[in-house]
């Protein structure tokens, strides 16, 4: 097979192994085409930007890509055919079209070569020389990328120790804190965010750029991204509503990716390097609880109200508060082949309504009004004693933690 | 892309409730008299009118968010690397939290030091490439000792919890079991 090469391709290659940037390289196709020049991660984010009329986008902000027809198509950058994209941007100075190409090779995205220009503005030579160049800028962004996940691998190693103590002294620590270019003494704050475990590498890349003037730290540990935040200079008052901000801008940008049915659980603020764990721990049950009695997208554990307290008992007493109150209905269930437990529960959730519990379990109020007497029975309680409701609601809370967990 | 996480996958099918892995456990760790990092329980389950007995061997399950790594004050526990949950008896005061807070009773009170001792995965033995006593101890080969996040990946016919196991999986336990097959079970009564 014949591949005709154009002169900037052989230019940009020469570029690239002299040491340049992607931004040296991404320039040079502006110039060659007249056009502005975007370069994004696979997150979208853009990493360059080049433009011989003056600039519209910040580099670091997200460019609004959608998804094009060619885009499932396997790219072939030295086809004469036009393998380009087109797409359309919609600004508050009205629709700005541009073309792109995904710099991909089978199994790996790397990112996005963006033009802004319609197709019908580029030459067919234009065209030639964007789809050839684009292989360079691939070739750049995997190095870049391989780089970046050695150093990522080794961060997460140190984080991991840190989150989990896993050092002997606090001289360890202070070296591993000096690797991440961290203060020992803090405060630091820590977010635990829960997504769909295919997006979590995406989601990672996702995540806010700066908090407080400084760079966030973002790690997976255990399928979940691990967020560390420096409060360094923080005044108390403002720390709770900054990191709400900050878990906003996330889930926004992440919903701005198509990443959804995303948690964020906060844990205490750590005073110092050697107290984060303790946030850590915390933060992975806001995000358990929040995902398991739906309370919200944002959860601080502080503020988790009787949930916290349940939850800080030993689990095992918890279990034998849950036994001691439901064993007899759960037995029950098992002996006769009822639901009296799921009537229990449905009859708590709806504020121990019978109209709207009957009509919610389709029987007759009549029936539901006989099952809650054999629940009393079985209970040796009173449904309509607030102290009774009380515990029944909470062991039927550790019994829904306990599907959650199964499911 | 999952961290490496050591635990136990135990078959249930095969268990004789012998006690082997208690006793070696007990024996390797130089544990006073009543003293077991290890326990094994005849469980039984009723499905309708079938009663069907089981024995379960569990010591500490490594869990990914363990409850005694959380409660203890005194930072006296720490997870390694391959998931282990480490004590350090230097640290430990003995105050007996993680022993209450343990759900799965993983956690013992050496009567003898007065401090909380656990199972450790028998992580010297691991260092050198051999295999914890409990596992190399059974004679039927019921408890093998794998890497849950291969397994998991692998997708084998496993299973995170068994009748009669402790219903709490928000500390993510690092135990997986063949699942129970009916009238399988050999009994030593």
């Amino acid at each position: 097979m014949k591949i005709s090469c154009t002169s900037q391709f052989i230019h940009s290659i020469m570029v690239l192994a002299e040491g340049h940037s992607i931004s040296f390289i991404a320039g040079a196709i502006a110039k060659e085409v007249g056009k502005t020049v975007l370069v994004t991660d696979a997150a979208n984010r853009v990493l360059t930007i080049h433009s011989p009329v003056g600039g519209t986008h910040d580099v670091g902000a997200f460019f609004p890509l959608e998804p094009g027809k060619n885009d499932k198509i396997k790219v072939n950058y030295f086809s004469e055919e036009n393998g380009l994209s087109e797409g359309q941007w919609q600004t508050k100075n009205g629709p700005v079209s541009y073309v792109y190409l995904q710099l991909k090779v089978p199994g790996s995205h790397y990112g996005n070569l963006i033009v802004l220009s319609s197709l019908r503005g580029l030459t067919a030579t234009q065209k030639m020389t964007i789809q050839q160049v684009a292989i360079t800028i691939l070739l750049a962004l995997k190095a870049q990328l391989d780089q970046e996940t050695e150093r990522t691998s080794f961060m997460d190693e140190i984080v991991y120790d840190v989150l989990y103590n896993n050092y002997d002294s606090k001289l360890v620590l202070y070296e591993k804190a000096k690797h991440l270019h961290w203060s020992v003494d803090g405060p630091y704050g820590i977010a635990v965010v829960d997504v769909p475990l295919d997006k979590i590498l995406a989601a990672k890349k996702t995540g806010p750029s700066q908090f407080n003037s400084f760079k966030p730290v973002y790690t997976i540990i255990n399928e979940k991204i691990v967020v560390i935040l420096s409060l360094i200079n923080l005044p108390n008052s403002s720390i709770k509503g900054a990191i709400t901000e900050f878990g906003k801008e996330y889930l926004s940008n992440l919903n701005y990716n198509f990443i959804k049915d995303v948690r964020m659980g906060i844990g205490a603020v750590g005073n110092s390097l050697a107290d984060l764990y303790k946030g850590y721990q915390e933060a992975k049950i806001a995000v358990e609880l929040s995902r398991a009695f739906d309370m919200g997208s944002i959860c601080f554990f502080d503020e988790m109200g009787f949930l916290k307290f349940i939850f800080t008992a030993p689990a095992e007493e918890l279990q034998e508060f849950k036994n001691r109150i439901l064993w007899k209905v759960v037995a029950y269930d098992l002996e006769m082949g009822t639901d009296l437990l799921n009537t229990l529960r449905t009859y708590v959730d709806r504020r121990a309504q019978v109209a709207s519990s009957a009509k919610s379990l389709f029987i007759h109020e009549n029936t539901l009004r006989n099952r809650l007497k054999k629940i009393e029975e079985l209970l040796d309680m009173d449904l309509n004693q607030v102290d009774h409701l009380v515990n029944i609601y909470i062991a039927l809370q550790i019994s829904n933690m306990d599907d959650y967990g199964e499911n | 892309m999952l961290r490496k996480q050591l635990g136990f996958l135990f078959d249930t099918n095969r268990c004789l409730g012998c006690r082997t892995c208690i006793t070696a456990c007990a024996e390797e760790k130089g544990l006073p008299i009543g003293v077991y990092l290890r326990n094994v329980e005849l469980h039984e389950l009723r499905k309708g009118a079938q009663i069907i007995k089981y024995y379960l061997s569990t010591a500490c399950n490594h869990c990914s968010n363990p409850e005694c790594f959380r409660l203890c004050p005194e930072h006296a526990l720490r997870k390694r690397r391959d998931g282990i949950v480490l004590l350090n008896e230097e640290r430990c005061t003995g105050c007996g939290i993680c022993v209450r807070g343990c759900p799965f009773k993983g956690v013992a009170m050496n009567t003898l030091t007065g401090k909380a001792v656990k199972c450790d995965l028998c992580q010297e033995k691991l260092d050198e490439k051999k295999l914890p006593v409990c596992v190399a101890a059974c004679p039927v080969e019921a408890l093998r000792l794998i890497d849950i996040s291969e397994v998991e990946s692998r997708n084998l016919d496993i299973v995170r919890r068994l009748p009669g196991v402790a219903k709490i999986q928000i500390t993510r336990p690092a135990i997986r079991y063949l699942p129970l097959r009916y009238g399988k079970q050999v009994l030593r009564l």
